[in-house]
This record gives C-alpha cells, sequence and structure tokens, in this order.
C-alpha cells in the first residue's frame, strides 16, 4: 500500500478547500473531522472492493484502482464539501461571489 | 408510487457515481484506442509548435503499446570515465508506458459524467461542449509539461553533479503532472464552466441570476420565492 491508497491526496484537497473557504472555525474544524472521516469510510469500501476485484481479474483491478476509485473518490470529496458548505451556509455564514 | 424526493448532493452523488462507472467503462474498452491515437498525433502537432527553433519532438509507438518521446533539448555532458571528451546533446529519449500515457486521456469521459450528473444540464449545452474544448488542450498541454518533466529527469541520470533541491522539484513535477492533475483537471473545468453547479456548490449570491431564476423573474416571479398562480384574466363588461 502507497502513501497515495490512504487517501491522504484527497483528504488534502478537502482540507485545502474547506481552510481557504470563509467560514467560522468551529465550523471548519466539525469540516475537517467528519471530511477526513467521509474519506477514509468511503476509502475501506474501496479496499474492500479493490480486494475482490483483484481476485476477480487482473485487468479489472488496474482499470478499478487507477482509474474508477480514483475518480470516484474525487467525486466523494466535492460532495462531501459541497454538505459542509451547505451546513456552513445554514448556520449563517453565506459568503458572495465578489467578497 | 410516490417518487423519492433526494437532496441536491445525494442526486448529484448517485447520478455522478453511476455515470462515472458507464462513461469509464466505455472509456476502456470503446474510447482509449481513438483517444490515444489522436492524442499522439496532436502531442507531435503542438509540439512542433511550442519546440520550435529547436529539433522536432517525436513521439512513437512501441509494438507493446508504450511511447518513445525524443524531446529536443541542449545540454553538455561533461568528461567522464566512459566519454574522455564532453559530449553535446541535442535531444533525450525516454519512455512513456500506456497506461501512462491513458491518463491523459480519462479526464474527458470523467468530465462529461461530472456535466451530465450537474443540475440544469439538460437547459443548457454550452457548458459542455465548451469545457470539452478546455478538456482537450489541458490534456494536450499536460502532457508536453509532463514531456519536458520526463526529459530533464532523465538528463538528471546523466549528470555526475546533483542537485538535490532540483531533483525534489523535477521528483514533485512528475508527481503533480502524473498522479494529481489529471484527476483534479475535470473537477475545476466542470465548476469553472458551470455556474449553476458552481454556485449551487459555493452558495455563492451572484449579481446575475442564473438562466432558470431569469426565466423566473422575467414572468414576474422572483427567485427562491414560491411562483404566483396565474389567475384566468376576467372579461371586461
Amino acid at each position: 500500500m502507497k502513501d497515495g491508497c490512504n487517501g491522504v491526496n484527497v483528504t488534502i484537497l478537502l482540507w485545502s478547500a474547506i481552510l481557504a473557504f470563509p467560514a467560522a472555525w468551529r465550523m471548519k474544524v466539525l469540516g475537517l473531522l467528519a471530511g477526513s472521516l467521509a474519506i477514509q469510510l468511503m476509502n475501506v469500501v474501496r479496499f474492500i472492493s479493490l480486494f475482490y476485484i483483484g481476485q476477480y481479474s487482473t485487468n479489472w483491478f488496474e482499470f478499478a484502482h487507477g482509474y474508477l476509485w480514483e475518480t470516484l473518490l474525487m467525486l466523494d470529496t466535492m460532495v462531501v464539501f459541497w454538505l459542509w458548505v451547505s451546513r456552513v451556509s445554514r448556520a449563517g455564514t453565506v459568503p458572495n461571489a465578489g467578497d | 408510487m410516490p417518487a423519492i424526493s433526494l437532496n441536491p448532493q445525494t442526486r448529484f452523488l448517485l447520478l455522478g457515481s453511476a455515470l462515472l462507472t458507464g462513461m469509464l467503462i466505455l472509456w476502456w474498452f470503446v474510447l482509449l484506442n481513438p483517444l490515444l491515437f489522436l492524442l499522439r498525433g496532436a502531442v507531435q502537432v503542438c509540439g512542433g509548435a511550442v519546440f520550435s527553433g529547436r529539433s522536432e519532438l517525436s513521439v512513437t509507438e512501441a509494438p507493446s503499446g508504450d511511447w518513445t518521446f525524443e524531446v529536443p533539448l541542449e545540454a553538455t555532458l561533461p568528461r567522464s570515465l566512459e566519454n574522455p571528451t564532453p559530449q553535446q546533446m541535442h535531444s533525450i529519449d525516454f519512455d512513456l508506458a500506456r497506461s501512462d500515457a491513458g491518463a491523459f486521456t480519462f479526464g474527458l469521459p470523467v468530465y462529461w459524467a461530472i456535466m451530465l450528473a450537474a443540475p440544469g444540464i439538460r437547459r443548457n449545452l454550452r457548458p459542455l461542449l465548451l469545457g470539452t474544448l478546455a478538456m482537450v488542450v489541458l490534456e494536450i498541454a499536460l502532457l508536453l509539461v509532463t514531456a519536458e518533466i520526463y526529459a530533464h529527469k532523465a538528463l538528471a541520470q546523466l549528470l555526475p553533479s546533483q542537485d538535490p533541491l532540483g531533483n525534489w522539484f523535477l521528483h514533485f513535477s512528475e508527481y503533480l503532472s502524473v498522479s494529481a492533475i489529471p484527476y483534479v483537471i475535470p473537477f475545476a473545468v466542470a465548476l469553472w464552466v458551470d455556474r449553476e453547479l458552481r454556485e449551487q456548490i459555493f452558495h455563492w449570491a451572484s449579481a446575475a441570476p442564473l438562466p432558470a431564476e431569469a426565466a423566473a423573474i422575467s414572468a414576474g416571479n422572483r427567485p427562491g420565492k414560491r411562483p404566483r398562480q396565474m389567475k384566468p384574466a376576467r372579461k371586461r363588461g
């Protein structure tokens, strides 16, 4: 298992987005913790599915490992960020486009 | 049977995951070879323009499917035990595995999947077309940058003096261009071209209304409020 396989790259991406977004620090900390947990949970599902795909076919493993799961994790990260921003906006700190 | 109502995030995640899986399977089985062929041709043409003034960039495909790049690069190799006189280099060769070259084509189906899962795309196909064009340009540019990075990495291995900072920079640049940027580009381009998706995710209140909101405003409704019910016009007299 390499560094990139532990979901650290998408976690860093999510952390950068959350830290750069104008929101209260309490919300940011909540986003960092809950977001990292969501990504790690998804990564566990990824590991399990890759294990079974690897038993079935090396070609499918290469496809799922190199492309499919990488992009699914990116999509998951994007949605986690979207959910967090919705939560922040409900809490009452919605930034404007010009800010 | 009552329809299941999902929030936009869940809908985007489910639809996006299904479309990503479908699009990537289509790419893996059908689109990969034609896209690799087109990419190789485009890189040769664009590389000729980018590296003009120096010798031509050439990309050839080996029977295994791997690509061999010949990148123009002027350098002087110092004297060594094997070469008693300094040698002038005009180009450098390196191989790029077929799977690594494929990473510069898979952004397109990923981008299509994101855009087709995005809310409101059926009303406006312009972002889909504009983004596809942007993706093509960015993928070609990224492969040219990657070729330049690999060429400098290969050169650094030939030079006796090692620069730790320069080597670290090349290693980091390689990681970004091969393992990070190709995966981020489709998402970044989707957010860049699709205003509705961008505003939904970032919850930005824009100065100009979205196309759907503009239509509602022109019909006499305000966004965020319940539309007024049209009463039938009463006949006067």
